[in-house]
């Protein structure tokens, strides 16, 4: 079952084997988990929110089709529209978030310490984003952040390439007014590799 | 982006939080889809052809222009002034089958057609109530039915208040009403139900249990109907909710 490709394993989640769903969790929960981490600059709540990102994906599953075969892009587009509507979609789920094991994560101190940086660190920047019109920083988060292609966030966010091109364009000249000693400009992965952790 | 606003590296889930998010959301998924399954059964039961419904009088063509409503805990909206025509059974809420039933045709529920200018509300020979496209004020007497009475309003409301206060001490979702069930022993369920239709005076009212599920755990979440014609509350054990 490792060797399946995305496409294979959504086919039989589609007809409603649950192992199927659990691999590809176990491929994609990684970049879910941070994708939302950087739009929340909450590690436990990014966790939960990536239960509720696959229990949706689920409840969803047979209303897509892979485009490449690839359910990453798709995955990322159901955690950006479960972060638009948190509460609805943490309200839909709550009862399967309550028979969740509550097991205290046993983190070391350097990693605890490491994680309250990255928190403090992460709001910075959302804070720094936050005058972006919210499509920007979606197209942003899922570009320079999660390293999708221009293809990838389309699928994503369900809207045609240009109207990703466009808008990362747009967010990258407002970042640029407001923050003109930025680094580096933000851009979409140029190529359409397999993105599986 | 500079420095400052640098974006953190990426990290795993802390340790054996992927195994166990893994292993709770393959238990998880399949009660999703027997939940759906439910969802859908109980919407299957709201558009029926007629010849499937309870409310079906086919061939009832005598007149019956002083009954009575016996049926407060449904609404069957009909889809033509014809007594074989399609049938969409609601519950009741205590508003006025005519408010109820257009308002279905308002969402489009009815089918793709312009919702009928008027509707006439008419008592079927089954004691329910039968909501017709009307095009003048005699549509109940020329399908053999006698209108609503006056008195309907007050009884229905009565009785919508019994069902909303047995569904909310049972935490039964009911109607559009979504609740947190709650784990009941079928001796304290029906304790409950008795208790509220002694409180409202419909102690003529029975209780019957479908199912064996009040025995295949201590205790169950409930699901709730209603028999008007048999005068039966309907308890409906649901181990998997």
């Amino acid at each position: 079952m490792g060797q399946a490709t995305d496409g294979d394993l959504w086919r039989r989640a589609v007809d409603g084997e649950p192992d199927a769903f659990g691999v590809l969790f176990e491929r994609h929960a990684r970049a879910v988990y941070n994708y939302l981490f950087r739009r929340t600059a909450d590690w436990a709540l990014a966790e939960d929110l990536t239960s509720v990102v696959f229990l949706e994906a689920w409840r969803r599953r047979t209303d897509v089709r892979l485009q490449r075969e690839l359910a990453l892009p798709w995955l990322l587009g159901v955690a950006t529209n479960v972060l638009r509507n948190r509460r609805r979609s943490q309200r839909r789920h709550r009862a399967a978030l309550e028979r969740l094991p509550r097991e205290h994560a046993r983190d070391f101190a350097e990693e605890a310490i490491g994680r309250l940086d990255d928190e403090r660190q992460m709001r910075i920047v959302l804070r720094a984003i936050a005058k972006l019109p919210r499509r920007e920083r979606d197209v942003l988060a899922l570009c320079a952040w999660a390293e999708l292609s221009y293809e990838e966030a389309a699928v994503a966010l369900g809207v045609p390439v240009g109207t990703v091109r466009s808008r990362l364009s747009r967010a990258r000249a407002r970042i640029r007014e407001l923050s003109p000693a930025h680094g580096h400009e933000p851009d979409c992965e140029p190529a359409v590799p397999a993105k599986e952790a | 982006m500079n420095d400052e606003t640098r974006i953190p590296a990426q990290r795993d889930l802390p340790p054996g939080r992927l195994q166990l998010r893994k292993e709770h959301l393959v238990r998880e998924v399949p009660m999703w889809d027997r939940a759906a399954q439910r969802r859908r059964r109980r919407l299957a039961l709201v558009v029926v052809p007629a010849v499937f419904a309870v409310l079906a009088v086919t061939g009832f063509t005598t007149y019956a222009l002083t009954r009575e409503p016996t049926h407060l805990e449904s609404v069957g909206c009909f889809e033509t002034a014809d007594l074989d025509g399609n049938i969409a059974i609601v519950n009741a809420d205590g508003r006025a089958p005519t408010a109820i039933c257009a308002e279905l045709w308002r969402q489009g529920d009815m089918g793709p057609g312009p919702a009928p200018e008027s509707l006439a509300a008419c008592v079927l020979e089954t004691g329910a109530v039968g909501v017709f496209p009307s095009s003048g004020k005699e549509t109940c007497e020329h399908l053999g039915l006698a209108d609503l009475p006056p008195t309907y309003a007050a009884e229905a409301e009565r009785f919508a208040a019994l069902r909303d206060a047995i569904a909310a001490e049972l935490g039964a979702s009911y109607g559009s009403t979504e609740r947190d069930p709650k784990c009941l022993r079928e001796e304290e369920a029906r304790a409950i139900v008795r208790s509220e239709l002694a409180a409202r005076g419909y102690e003529d009212w029975s209780i019957d249990v479908i199912g064996s599920g009040f025995t295949e755990s201590p205790c169950v979440a409930v699901g709730l109907g209603f028999d008007g014609e048999r005068k039966v509350v309907l308890l409906v054990p649901e181990p998997d909710a």
